[in-house]
């Protein structure tokens, strides 16, 4: 304690200045997020233009609905590493369905059921099985990979030609701004409300809060944890329609990828704690815009990928860092496994 | 039901419970992770029946080899998650050493030994800067090392494609190096070998040392690790560099065997030595697990990926069934361990069938030595409200009183009208019965502890809290569970009860419904300073009393209602034999009497309803499984009486307080100077009663140790 | 006895002049009988193992069908081990493998180091390795597959037909690796810039990995052409994975205005997308053919007599450029169906 107290005597004065301005991580990420923006105006010719930010809100747009839904999960205490398998198992049958013939909205509908089904599975094995939910998730990504593969057994299932509905989430542009920019805006704030102003989302909050205390209040847990791991797959199911969209086509090779280390990346990084309770749909967003800001000026300045990946790690450890020097860690109130 | 009771081994065997050896086997720690551990067999006999020559030594130890690098990140992995946190970087790690061993041989020609040295020393640093982080500056675990893995693994790649050609044209014929990769000691390969020298000296580190405690310790929780004093910041850092070391051996011995760096090595271990630990039963939570835990597991997602590939699987159907089998596995394992514990308590106990033989009446003015009269009703109150349930009385030479209390302590009474109240030793536990040996130590028998001894000035101090063990039995009874009454042959050998060795002070209500000989008579030798079992399965021993000759100790089994003796000397020496046969009620404590017989008193008297049950132990069963605990049919230790019965066993009289205000639950008397002092279990005083026609100068020390001793006549 | 003797030749005389036709006719040629023999004696019962990096792609998936064909036809036994791109279960399944001593492996090295001792061990104990595509730092009895620095001059070499001096364009090229760090990507690259860099009229404005995921090749794509309007060009390392770059393009309205450029193994997916104008051109490399010559080398190895990695060969494969005018038919093979 007494080194604690010497060392805040020391740089206290700089470090409650610093406090009143950044109160929480995910301000502490969006004076970063603004710091590259700023510089990177300057620095990078082609940056600071309209363009250039729609272009850069459209990539980060299905990592951003991804991240909402595992955002989600996360506060309530969860967390669900099938997300990417979700939307690409649920898409890829719904792609192959359409090649043999199947209308573009059935289609659609037949992956929301696939993906919502799946959601309820994950929540069943959460909630009443009492599994931990990384385990559960992650081995059923491993189910949905190899059933996925079984129904529709193609590395790549592109989308037919002729179908306006199923890309134009993906590939249109209202007013000029590309649609999946919106779904995402749109998602964001159904999400903000849903967490923030109905009950239900306070429920959320409550059980990543305390999950015991939340049960002994009268919070059906079970069901809810169903609720929530559905509403993941139902995100993953958006953010599928909008990759579908984009790129034409569905890999199912990304189930087996990093990108959902990108998504918890994205969560983890705005300040939703892994604890639960902590953090909202505004720290999806920044953590969104940071990495997006960085692929986006790393791919201007043509970066190698590997370089680029050093320098994120090193962006994110100066954030990591810097929230612990400004909330440093309170050993009283500090929860287990934080 | 008598004498062949007492033949140990063969009582046990012939009252063999499956389901007593069940509840006892799920009782051990290693038990824990059975389903698992069969999950791992399972597989490896089903691969031996799928593949060919699987089951062979030659492909046992090819696997052998290609497994133990993925243990050394097992390990690293489980490490971290005992202390409460992640280490996801593992795999980056990995690789990284992987490259700097390469690195080591291959361009800069070090030496072996220094090579082994060097990549060590840069996983330590690797770990190192996770353990900073972490553990000094307090970062996020999982945030932390899921940043340090992308770090490290751009650079790796980074530092791979710079040095692949360099890689590709040099090689090194160093025959060092080539042991590291391919030796065999005893043919098992080296790197399998190593890791398991390295997950013995972690056993003993995690569970048998201080620091292993401490890291499991900060695990469950990090703030009470910190209020007892562990630096907890310390730790961490060095779980940390720990991680990063076993990372670097695995690396070295990839290095070595392998030769090859690039963007594949290590590639997704940190999920799959997640998955491999969390699966073998490491607590994701913290603070649970032990290195072979994590070695089971990571035993089976190694055998799992290999076998299915082998079998020529599909890699989508491969996909299913790990992910199927990961989740049948996890959700069984949860239930498991969930319901362990009420599994334990509904096969716990074990209720055998006691027929005992009808009760002798005592209804009041009958002509039986046991009829009820008010003889206790008026006794003198001695620290009335100043003593909580004095289980055992007994009185010094300066005439002082000392009562065994429910609060650990040793209260006396002396003085004027015995006013004077004092904590004469605190011993803790439960201090039951008593005796003073020929130095006038007051040695006490405590449930919980053992036997202790205390000296005339309140100095307390240990004579014995273990004795041997059954080598055949699951349940270790090698500590005392619960001294409960002893005494001093005249040799000074110290004979006591353990009472039950299945149970604790709290639950021994059970022992009695259960009816089974979990108790047993324990002799410690004050020459050799050993403690010896003498009779081991014995039916809930409780009173137990050196005979007036010294030659055979008198032992009362609470839960058959008998008193049995044994003899220590003599012609029968080690022969024991039913004393009493019938008693009214569930005997206690037995001591000496002035005229050459005995007291015993009854904690509770018998009735016919649970008489009936003991003869149905699958009522007993059906009643301990499923009614509250307070609503039990329990044997009725509350109200009882204080009996005299001489050296052949036959009752002379008894001391009744048909009201059971002041004595109810009955378990010491002492006879002292004409009066007959009292303890209860259960009582607020000690209570006193004059005697008529008794040797008015007769005391226990005397008849022990002094003038009134007829051993030696 | 001498008529005895007359009716013994005359009788054998008969019974030979009845059965002669018969005979030559059902042995055929000595020389094709013992080239038959001779043949089945090397191969049949022989066992052919397969070891893909991950089976389900369509180049693996071809590989594998026409091996299968082929060996099976020739009386071996064919294995087929799917690692499903996981390295560490591919190493020990080529170890294991080359335990059981098949007459002849074939291997997709996933990296040039990964399993370089397992293939050295498998050759001095008597077993032909044949590698594809991708050589390990060991040289096996036979190499088979594309040479990538010649796929990288062909690539380069049409893109400075249409873009470099001379064409008026503006020579702006972008390249989308697939991993970094892949020999396959490195050898491709080599080839390119050597073209590339003899016309100063080109100006390679991004060279990015997008790790074989077409939504990280969209990405890159569209900052790409956001940034550089009049990109000329833009070369993938994979088809399914260019494709998304092919997408970002049309989504930008620039798929008539800018050359996409794409080496891949010719499936039926290859030509769709070819014929639907989103590659002005694939190089397919033809899986069917690298599959046919994998069998010829096994069965003319097995044969030779020669002593595994004593003479170590490379077959390289015709690549093929796929247009509109002749992406179709035989070009594109088809891939498994559902």
């Amino acid at each position: 304690m007494s080194i604690d107290a010497a060392r805040s005597g020391s740089d206290g004065a700089l470090r409650q200045r610093l406090h009143a301005l950044l109160a929480s991580q995910e301000q502490i990420v969006l004076a970063i997020t603004l710091l590259l923006v700023v510089v990177f105006s300057v620095a990078l010719s082609g940056f600071a233009t309209v363009d250039n930010f729609l272009n850069l809100l459209r990539s980060i747009s299905i990592l951003g609905i991804l991240g909402l839904g595992l955002g989600m999960i996360v506060i309530s205490r969860g967390i669900d590493l099938s997300e990417v398998a979700i939307m690409a198992g649920s898409w890829s049958i719904a792609l192959i369905e359409m090649q043999q013939g199947m209308s573009a909205p059935l289609a659609i509908g037949v992956a929301l059921v696939i993906a919502v089904l799946i959601g309820c599975f994950n929540g069943f094995m959460v909630a009443f099985v009492e599994a931990p939910p990384l385990f559960v998730t992650l081995a059923s990504a491993f189910v949905i990979y190899g059933a996925a593969f079984w129904f529709a057994p193609a590395w790549v299932v592109y989308a037919p030609k002729d179908s306006g509905v199923l890309t134009y989430l993906g590939a249109g542009r209202l007013l000029g701004v590309p649609v999946p920019i919106l779904v995402f805006l749109f998602c964001a704030l159904v999400m903000h409300f849903f967490m923030s102003q109905t009950s239900i989302g306070r429920f959320i909050y409550g059980q990543g809060d305390n999950p015991e205390a939340a049960r002994l209040t009268g919070i059906a847990l079970r069901p809810l944890i169903i609720l929530e791991y559905a509403i993941v797959a139902l995100l993953a199911w958006v953010a599928g329609w909008v990759w579908v969209g984009t790129t034409g086509s569905m890999q199912m090779a990304i189930a087996q990828g990093t990108m959902i280390f990108d998504v918890i990346l994205v969560v983890v990084l705005g300040g939703i704690s892994l604890v639960g309770g902590r953090g909202s749909v505004f720290s999806v967003v920044v953590g969104c815009m940071l990495i997006g800001i960085l692929l986006n000026a790393f791919t201007i300045m043509d970066v190698n990928s590997e370089v680029q990946n050093i320098i994120k790690g090193v962006v994110l450890l100066a954030a990591i860092i810097l929230d612990n020097f400004l909330h440093p860690r309170d050993e009283e109130t500090a929860r287990q496994g934080d | 039901m008598s004498l062949t009771t007492f033949d140990g081994f063969g009582a046990s065997v012939r009252r063999f419970s499956p389901r007593l050896v069940l509840s006892e086997l799920m009782m051990k720690q290693w038990f824990e992770p059975v389903i698992p551990f069969f999950v791992m067999i399972g597989l490896w006999i089903g691969f031996s029946f799928a593949i060919n020559d699987y089951a062979g030594s030659t492909n046992v130890l090819s696997m052998l080899r290609l497994f133990a690098e993925f243990g050394f990140v097992a390990l690293a992995m489980a490490f971290c998650l005992i202390t409460g946190g992640i280490d996801l970087s593992v795999g980056a790690i990995f690789a990284f050493c992987n490259f700097a061993a390469l690195y080591f041989v291959l361009v800069a020609e070090l030496p072996v030994p220094l090579v082994i040295l060097a990549t060590l020393l840069t996983g330590a640093v690797l770990g190192g800067i996770n353990g900073f982080l972490i553990g000094v500056l307090k970062a996020r675990p999982f945030l932390t090392t899921l940043v340090t893995l992308i770090i490290l693994r751009a650079t790796v790649n980074l530092l791979n494609t710079h040095y692949a050609q360099t890689f590709a044209i040099n090689s090194t014929d160093s025959d060092a190096w080539d042991y590291i990769g391919s030796g065999t000691p005893l043919g098992i390969p080296l790197n399998a070998a190593t890791l398991f020298v390295v997950l013995l000296v972690g056993h003993v580190f995690l569970s048998r040392s201080r620091y292993g405690w401490h890291l499991t310790a900060i695990g469950a929780s990090r703030k009470a690790a910190r209020h007892a004093g562990i630096r907890v910041r310390t730790m961490l850092f060095f779980t940390y560099v720990l991680s990063g070391v076993l990372c670097a051996a695995g690396g070295l011995f990839y290095a070595a065997r392998q030769a090859s760096t690039d963007s594949t090595t290590g590639v997704g271990w940190e999920f799959q030595a997640l998955t491999a630990v969390v699966l073998g039963g490491v607590s994701l939570a913290g603070g649970k697990g032990t290195v072979w835990r994590a070695m089971i597991g990571a035993l089976i997602v190694f055998t799992l990926t290999n076998g299915l590939v082998r079998m020529g699987i599909p890699g989508y159907v491969t996909s299913a069934l790990i992910g199927m089998l990961l989740l049948a596995a996890v959700g069984i394992d949860v239930k498991w361990s969930k319901n362990r514990g009420k599994a334990i308590q509904k096969t716990y106990v074990n209720p055998a069938r006691v027929a005992l033989a009808a009760a002798p009446s005592v209804a009041a003015r009958s002509a039986s030595p046991f009829a009820q009269n008010d003889r206790l009703l008026h006794a003198l109150a001695i620290g009335l409200d100043q003593v909580e349930g004095p289980e055992d009385v007994i009185l010094d030479r300066q005439d002082r009183v000392y009562g065994s209390t429910r609060d650990g302590n040793i209260i006396r009474f002396s003085g004027e009208g015995l006013k004077t109240r004092e904590v004469f030793a605190h011993i803790g536990g439960r201090p039951l019965g008593m005796q003073f040996d020929r130095d006038e130590n007051l040695i006490v028998a405590v449930a919980g502890m053992g036997v202790y001894g205390v000296t005339p000035a309140g100095q307390t101090y240990k004579i014995t809290d273990e004795t041997n063990r059954t080598w055949y039995k699951l349940n270790d009874d090698s500590r005392l569970r619960m001294a409960d009454d002893l005494d001093i042959a005249p040799d000074g050998k110290i004979y006591f009860s353990d009472c039950t060795t299945r149970y604790e002070m709290t639950t021994n209500t059970l022992d009695i419904l259960e009816a089974r000989p979990n108790g047993r008579l324990v002799c410690y030798d004050p020459a050799t300073r050993t403690t010896r079992t003498v009779i081991n399965h014995f039916y809930f021993p409780n009173g137990i009393c050196v005979s007036h000759d010294g030659r055979s100790v008198l032992i009362a089994s609470t839960s058959l209602c008998k008193v049995f003796r044994h003899w220590i000397e003599g012609p029968h020496k080690g022969r024991t034999e039913v004393l009493i046969d019938k008693l009214p009620g569930n005997p206690d404590n037995i001591n000496r009497a002035s005229d050459g017989t005995y007291w015993l008193a009854l904690v509770g008297i018998r009735t016919p309803t649970f008489d009936l049950s003991m003869r149905n132990p699958g009522f007993r069963l059906r009643m301990v499984k499923q009614v509250p605990t307070d609503e039990w049919l329990a044997p009725g230790l509350n109200h009882g009486c204080v009996l005299k019965f001489n050296e052949a066993g036959e009752p002379l009289e008894s001391f009744w307080d048909p009201t059971g205000i002041s004595h109810s639950t009955l378990t010491s008397m002492r006879e002292h100077k004409g009066h007959l002092y009292l303890g209860g279990l259960e009582n607020n005083r000690i209570g006193r009663i004059k005697l008529d026609g008794v040797d008015e100068t007769w005391t226990g020390y005397e008849a022990y140790w002094g003038s009134k001793r007829r051993d030696r006549s | 006895m001498a008529r005895f003797w007359l009716k013994v030749v005359v009788g054998a005389s008969v019974a030979v002049a009845a059965t002669l036709p018969a005979i030559a006719q059902e042995a055929g040629t000595k020389t094709a009988r013992e080239l038959r023999e001779a043949t089945d004696a090397a191969l049949k019962g022989k066992t052919l193992a397969y070891v893909p990096i991950a089976l389900g792609v369509p180049l693996a998936d071809e590989w594998g069908r026409v091996l299968k064909e082929e060996a099976e036809w020739r009386g071996m036994k064919f294995v087929v081990r799917d690692p499903n791109n996981n390295p560490s279960a591919m190493q020990q399944a080529v170890s294991a493998l080359v335990d059981e001593k098949p007459a002849v492996l074939v291997v997709q090295n996933p990296s040039v180091t990964l399993l370089m001792k397992d293939l050295k061990r498998a050759e001095s104990q008597g077993t032909y390795v044949l590698q594809i595509n991708m050589s390990s730092n060991y040289k096996s009895s036979a190499f088979v597959g594309a040479d990538w620095r010649e796929i990288g001059h062909m690539l380069a070499t049409e893109v400075v037909k249409q873009c470099g001096t001379g064409t008026g364009k503006s020579g702006k090229v972008q390249i989308v690796q697939g991993e970094l760090t892949a020999a396959a990507s490195v050898d491709q690259v080599g080839g390119i810039m050597e073209v590339l860099n003899k016309d100063p009229a080109i100006k390679v404005v991004s060279n990015q990995a997008a790790n074989w995921d077409a939504n990280t090749a969209l990405n890159l794509t569209a900052t790409v052409i956001q940034q550089h309007p009049d990109l000329c060009a833009s070369i993938g390392f994979w088809t399914i994975m260019h494709s998304g770059a092919a997408q970002a393009i049309r989504n930008a309205g620039k798929i008539d205005q800018v050359k996409v450029y794409a080496s891949g193994e010719g499936s039926q997916l290859d030509c769709d997308q070819v014929n639907q104008g989103n590659f002005t051109k694939v190089l397919s490399y033809k899986a069917t053919e690298q599959g046919h010559t994998l069998a010829m080398t096994a069965a003319t190895l097995l044969q030779s007599g020669l002593k595994p990695g004593a003479h170590p060969v490379a077959l390289f494969t015709r690549p093929v450029w796929l247009d509109k005018s002749n992406a179709s038919g035989a070009n594109c093979f088809q891939l498994p169906k559902k």
